[in-house]
């Protein structure tokens, strides 16, 4: 136990910190809301809302009512379209190739989120132990990913996977030449490389938002378990797991979303190819209404997946919602 | 007067050239350009086409995706006349004009009044490195089985024997249209492409051309991992001395050139069973006239001096292949490109572009290509799945 106390971890100096500045901006926070109830009393609040809902109408609202409203016709974009109710949705759910794509798009939910997310909660909970000299440097450069373009990350990796690529010689030095290969034209692997961009592109959010979630966990909370002998695994799953839900869930939104609504780094790196093993809703929704100018097949996909995005999102929220009445 | 012009970017230093020109005899019409790379292009211009204030002249794309639709919704002006004032016909062949014709609803490709034009010739043929290609003992081949003899020949002396990164798709297409055109005769492949009734891809000699396109693969004649590989790099590979060979498109012709200088060559691919020198080829991006335009004479006076064989010289100066005869003296690569072309057009050997054939077409033959280089299906498989997405276009 000395041991631990002369070495306190970094994370757990910065929760005193936090925890000095609470009792003053807690209460006057509350009094505030409390004087500022929405509604009835102070009618103007909307009027400050307005500005914000004005534009979620214009660019998000209004768009999504057209993309509904159009799939529901036969439109090339130019010439007069025709009213064909459900054909395209019919279309969605029989044509092999788009329900290849939105298999695709789940696959690359296991790369975007489940992976990262994992692996990130792995090296949390072994941060809350170890001391880390330069945290705030790594955490830059973890984030770096996150901020790049799509497109920048994409001609990266493409250089990355190429048969002459840097993985591939990396392979060759350590003997592994025999399954160096082109990644990204491979009928195999390229769904699964593809989807290793997206884990790079998502750890470094998700990463940081965990360390900031386990900052706010009481150092106490820690010292009680380890006094209570808790192992490193027991106090992962006792103290820094149920702490962080909150962030779990945001970061599962939000590399969900980016996990099904790819489009940059499939269309810069392999169109879709090699075949149609990389396909995914995107590509289709751009090529239908740009290439085989079938707008409103293109509208169609698009609300399907949507809609995918909602039942999945609305699936995180609700077992988040669940978990928090249990405990 | 301004002339408003909407033109893919590949055609930058032609306007160049020919806005010139223009101006000199026409001191009182000025220009108004907006270029844009191809893909970009083919996504926008429609829309742009049809806008309130359409440019006065347009590019468009062979096939139903551009043109048809551009016919369909009358955004278009048919050019017949003008093709006869100014002879455009009789310096290209009818055939030729083909593939700029649709009829008036813009249903049947092929066929009808003729909607747009372009005076240069995009054809694909073969670059070699006539480094490699002397120090293995080759010698220019004169038919298809002396090419095939080369590529063993290549093969055998360690070289790779064709440069290609087919991660596009559309590469492995091209390559695989001049074994097609050796096998079958181009009068058959253009039937296909124009939808006539009865054509397919499923036959004997066809499946022969896909046989000895697989066998090139198998037998190591491509880039390992061939489908990984963009085309862009693939070409960067052959310019620094990777393959003999590089099947690809004459526009291809600027970048080699200054890249390789005179270490590069080109040849149309040599007659192989089908009888005549063939291969996928055509005319450069249409020209066509706003059927909103305000200008309709000026406009077309203004492609006419770009189709007038004068200007040929102007088009060789720009790395851009005449598709007329002319007098023009040509010189370096373009002159065997040039020479090439005039071989295939002489043999009415052009096959167009396959991927113009129907509106999923493309996807369909950059899908199905990949699939048959990486072994998920066999040749039958291959025409029987292609020929599947001509019935389906043609059939509705």
């Amino acid at each position: 136990m000395s041991k631990m106390v002369r070495r306190p971890s970094l994370l757990g100096r910065r929760t005193l910190d936090c925890r000095r500045e609470a009792p003053t901006a807690t209460p006057r926070r509350r009094s505030l809301l409390g004087r500022r109830t929405l509604g009835g009393s102070q009618p103007i609040a909307f009027l400050y809302l307005l500005p914000a809902f004005a534009f979620f109408v214009a660019f998000a609202v209004i768009p999504l009512g057209q993309s509904v409203f159009i799939s529901f016709f036969e439109w090339n974009g130019i010439t007069d379209r025709h009213f064909i109710g459900f054909e395209n949705y019919l279309t969605v759910l029989t044509e092999p190739k788009i329900r290849e794509a939105l298999q695709h798009s789940l696959v690359l939910i296991l790369f975007y989120a489940v992976l990262p997310i994992s692996i990130a909660l792995v090296i949390v909970g072994l941060l809350v132990r170890v001391r880390i000299r330069g945290q705030a440097f790594y955490r830059s450069v973890l984030f770096m990913p996150t901020i790049l373009p799509l497109t920048v990350v994409a001609v990266a990796w493409r250089w990355i996977y190429a048969p002459d690529g840097p993985l591939n010689r990396a392979l060759d030095i350590v003997g592994l030449d025999s399954i160096s290969r082109a990644w990204l034209g491979d009928f195999t692997f390229a769904l699964p490389a593809l989807g290793l961009v997206g884990t790079w592109v998502t750890f470094g959010l998700v990463f940081v938002l965990f360390v900031a979630g386990v900052q706010k966990i009481p150092r106490e909370q820690y010292e009680a378990a380890r006094i209570d002998g808790a192992g490193i695994v027991r106090e992962f799953f006792s103290v820094t797991l149920p702490a962080l839900r909150r962030e779990i869930t945001v970061a599962l939104i939000l590399t969900i979303t980016a996990a099904l609504r790819n489009f940059d780094v499939v269309f810069v790196t392999t169109r879709g190819g090699p075949g149609t093993t990389t396909e995914v809703p995107s590509v289709f929704i751009f090529r239908s209404v740009f290439q085989t100018r079938m707008v409103g097949l293109g509208a169609a996909i698009g609300v399907v997946l949507m809609l995918e995005l909602l039942i999945v999102n609305m699936t995180v929220l609700w077992y988040r919602r669940r978990g928090e009445v249990d405990s | 007067m301004t002339l408003e012009i909407l033109a893919e970017e590949g055609d930058e230093a032609t306007l160049d050239r020919a806005t010139e020109l223009f101006q000199e005899r026409y001191p009182n019409v000025s220009f108004n350009i907006t270029l844009r790379a191809f893909d970009d292009y083919m996504v926008v211009a429609p829309g742009i086409i049809q806008s309130n204030d359409p440019p006065d002249l347009a590019h468009g794309n062979q096939g139903y995706t551009i043109d048809g639709l551009l016919v369909q919704a009358a955004l278009i002006l048919p050019l017949d006349e003008y093709s006869d004032v100014y002879g455009w016909e009789q310096a290209l062949g009818s055939g030729t004009l083909d593939q700029y014709r649709f009829n008036d609803t813009g249903t049947d490709f092929g066929k009808g009044r003729l909607w747009g034009i372009s005076a240069v010739a995009e054809f694909v043929g073969v670059y070699y490195n006539k480094e490699k290609f002397t120090a293995m003992g080759g010698e220019l081949p004169s038919t298809f089985e002396d090419f095939e003899a080369l590529l063993a020949k290549a093969k055998d002396a360690g070289e790779l024997p064709i440069q290609l990164g087919n991660a596009e798709g559309w590469p492995a297409l091209h390559v695989y249209g001049m074994v097609q055109a050796a096998y079958r005769p181009a009068s058959e492949i253009r039937d296909w492409v124009f939808g006539e009734p009865g054509s397919t891809v499923v036959t004997d000699t066809e499946l022969q051309a896909v046989d000895t396109f697989v066998g090139w693969k198998d037998a190591g004649y491509f880039t390992e991992g061939v489908n990984g590989i963009a085309w862009d790099d693939s070409v960067a590979s052959f310019i620094n001395g990777e393959g003999v060979f590089l099947i690809g498109g004459n526009w291809n012709t600027a970048a080699l050139e200054e890249g390789m200088g005179e270490n590069v060559g080109y040849f149309a691919m040599p007659v192989g069973p089908s009888g005549v020198v063939g291969g996928t080829a055509a005319l450069a991006l249409p020209w066509h006239i706003s059927s909103n335009t305000e200008h309709p004479d000026l406009a077309a006076a203004f492609i006419a001096l770009m189709m007038d064989p004068d200007f040929a010289s102007e088009l060789a100066a720009v790395g851009r292949v005449p598709a007329q005869e002319s007098n023009v003296e040509i010189t370096g690569l373009l002159a065997e490109v040039a020479a090439g072309a005039a071989e295939v057009i002489a043999d009415d050997g052009i096959t167009l572009y396959a991927d113009w054939t129907t509106d999923t077409m493309f996807n369909t033959l950059t899908a199905k290509t990949q699939e048959l280089l990486g072994g998920q299906i066999d040749g039958p498989q291959y025409l029987a799945d292609v020929q599947a997405d001509w019935e389906a276009f043609f059939s509705e």
